[in-house]
């Protein structure tokens, strides 16, 4: 579901302004999405300083690449840029934390998956910090199949592992979340 | 696995905002020119590259449509020696005889059929029957074995090599500008899937046997005409414009090559001739995308294509409808292959063509497109 509502053909009017190097353009751009992409990133980067330079690059990325952007209907410039934020987040995921991925492939898988406890009273925020608090390699595959619906045959593409080790990183990362969302329950019984 | 904390995830998550960093907008700025200035270079770059590989193609084309002739001149001139010519001259004295002098009637006629194409002079081993027809005939003259001990050559008179040439594609087509939506060109090579053979017996008055416009005026002699239509060869280049998300217009420039093999036998003496005709056309299709991923694309397209044939004062007019598939090579190359159907209507012309023989044809077009915006 699109965030950011246009009016009329609006979305479309601002990509061709974009695309013409339009610099006032640029700010209304900025001023509408610039808290959406800097959402993205930090579902995938925990850190604040690394949450800015991922959306400056972001950012970046999605300036100098406007003009390969084909407008496709009412929000395809937000799924685009999702596209493009992820892609820059995973970009620099890779760079960083490096080792962290690498090491997805060598677990094994054996535990229960349990299942998720009710999430409707968790504001965003603390859900946030939850996925912050996950190992990398997991957050980075719960994100990608949870929030960007991919499979885990395109998670293994995209992070250069195993599909079976892109599932049972999902697994320990649901079982991780699981008890943190029951710890935190616990701890807020009022709001049950 | 559950898919409902899933659901339940996202819905927590849509739309989740965090504060934006400070940003530096000199150096988005900078970005922001730096991509549109990537644009453009490489819109140049792209369009290099697709000017030289329509001259590549073109080249190519071009190369081997000169190769098979030169190849069949070669077979032909092979057998020609002085006694064949001298054998020959007695055999066209005898036309001549029948055609009432005819290199007199001949020119006429060539003055006659010929009015927009200028005549061609004579050169000395050019023979009266080739003159008479259409001047992208050659003619040989064989001989039937019992009757004679050697084949008769006759030497050809080979079309004007400008007749070939005339697969050029204007500059300023790659230079054009468009607005914002899509522009592509494509170059490509199509034929038609098959050859048409036919045969005619019996006897005919002077005004029946008509080869490239020309008139054999050989009154009530037994004849066979056996005409093989070779495969049209069609080679073309296309400029696509997207009108919307899926629909286009596409027109351009087409050379079609028609050549057939006309073999008549009268009075035992078979006459091989060989009729080439050249069109420029110009096609107007329309296309609409069906299915399209990082890829592949399909889409079916219909159109029309209005041809002049060059030889001859005839036009011709086709309707086409085509499926259409094409494979992604990178960001702006693409190959396509469009299998598809033809329907060449009647011209009134007296030249026969395959597209007269057989009306409704199946066609594959290969090509090379280049996205140019």
């Amino acid at each position: 579901m699109p965030q950011v509502i246009f009016i009329g053909n609006e979305e479309q009017c601002l990509v061709k302004r974009l695309q013409e190097g339009d610099k006032t353009a640029a700010r209304e751009f900025y001023s509408l999405y610039a808290d959406t992409i800097a959402g993205i990133c930090s579902r995938y980067v925990t850190d604040e300083e690394d949450i800015k330079d991922v959306f400056q690059n972001a950012l970046v990325s999605i300036y100098s690449h406007l003009a390969d952007f084909k407008y496709r209907g009412t929000g395809s410039l937000e799924a685009w840029i999702t596209k493009v934020v992820v892609n820059e987040s995973l970009k620099f995921l890779r760079i960083k934390e490096r080792y962290m991925m690498q090491s997805l492939d060598c677990e094994s898988l054996n535990e229960v998956e349990e299942d998720i406890p009710p999430i409707s009273e968790i504001p965003p925020d603390t859900l946030r910090q939850m996925l912050s608090r996950l190992p990398t390699g997991y957050r980075t595959v719960l994100n990608l199949y949870v929030f960007e619906g991919k499979s885990h045959q395109e998670i293994a593409r995209l992070l250069g592992i195993r599909k079976d080790s892109s599932a049972s990183q999902l697994h320990r990362a649901k079982n991780l979340l699981v008890k943190m969302l029951r710890k935190y329950n616990d701890d807020n019984p009022q709001r049950q | 696995m559950n898919e409902q904390w899933i659901q339940q995830m996202r819905q927590k998550m849509a739309g989740y905002k965090w504060p934006a960093p400070e940003v530096s907008w000199d150096e988005i700025d900078r970005a922001l020119a730096a991509g549109i200035a990537r644009k453009t270079r490489r819109l140049w770059l792209r369009r290099v590259a697709a000017a030289a590989v329509m001259l590549l193609i073109a080249g190519v084309g071009y190369w081997g449509l000169q190769h098979t002739e030169t190849e069949q001149v070669r077979s032909t001139t092979a057998r020609v020696d002085k006694q064949d010519q001298r054998d020959w001259l007695r055999d066209s004295k005898d036309n001549a005889e029948n055609h009432e002098s005819a290199p007199v009637l001949l020119a006429k006629s060539a003055r006659k059929t010929s009015k927009t194409t200028t005549p061609v002079p004579m050169s000395e081993n050019v023979v009266p029957v080739s003159t008479g027809s259409s001047d992208t005939v050659s003619t040989v003259v064989l001989a039937e074995p019992a009757e004679k001990e050697q084949s008769h050559a006759v030497e050809e008179k080979t079309e004007p090599a400008d007749r070939i040439r005339r697969v050029t594609f204007p500059d300023n087509l790659l230079q054009q500008k468009s607005t914002n939506n899509r522009l592509t060109a494509k170059v490509y090579m199509s034929s038609t899937l098959a050859n048409s053979y036919t045969e005619s017996f019996g006897r005919h008055d002077n005004s029946s046997v008509i080869i490239g416009e020309f008139k054999d005026s050989v009154q009530a002699t037994h004849k066979e005409k056996q005409v093989n239509h070779r495969q049209p060869v069609r080679l073309g280049f296309s400029l696509r414009y997207r009108l919307t998300e899926r629909w286009s217009v596409e027109s351009g420039l087409l050379y079609t090559r028609l050549s057939s093999d006309i073999t008549e036998k009268k009075n035992g003496v078979s006459t091989m001739t060989e009729q080439r005709l050249n069109y420029i056309g110009l096609p107007l299709d329309i296309s609409y995308e069906l299915w399209k991923d990082h890829h592949f694309g399909f889409y079916v397209m219909a159109g029309s294509t209005i041809e002049k044939c060059l030889d001859a004062s005839h036009w011709q007019f086709s309707l086409s409808g085509a499926v259409g598939g094409e494979y992604k090579l990178t960001d702006y190359f693409s190959l396509y292959a469009e299998p598809g159907l033809g329907h060449y209507f009647k011209n009134g012309s007296s030249t026969q063509t395959i597209y007269q023989e057989r009306p409704l044809n199946f066609n594959l077009s290969l090509g090379l497109r280049f996205d140019l915006k």
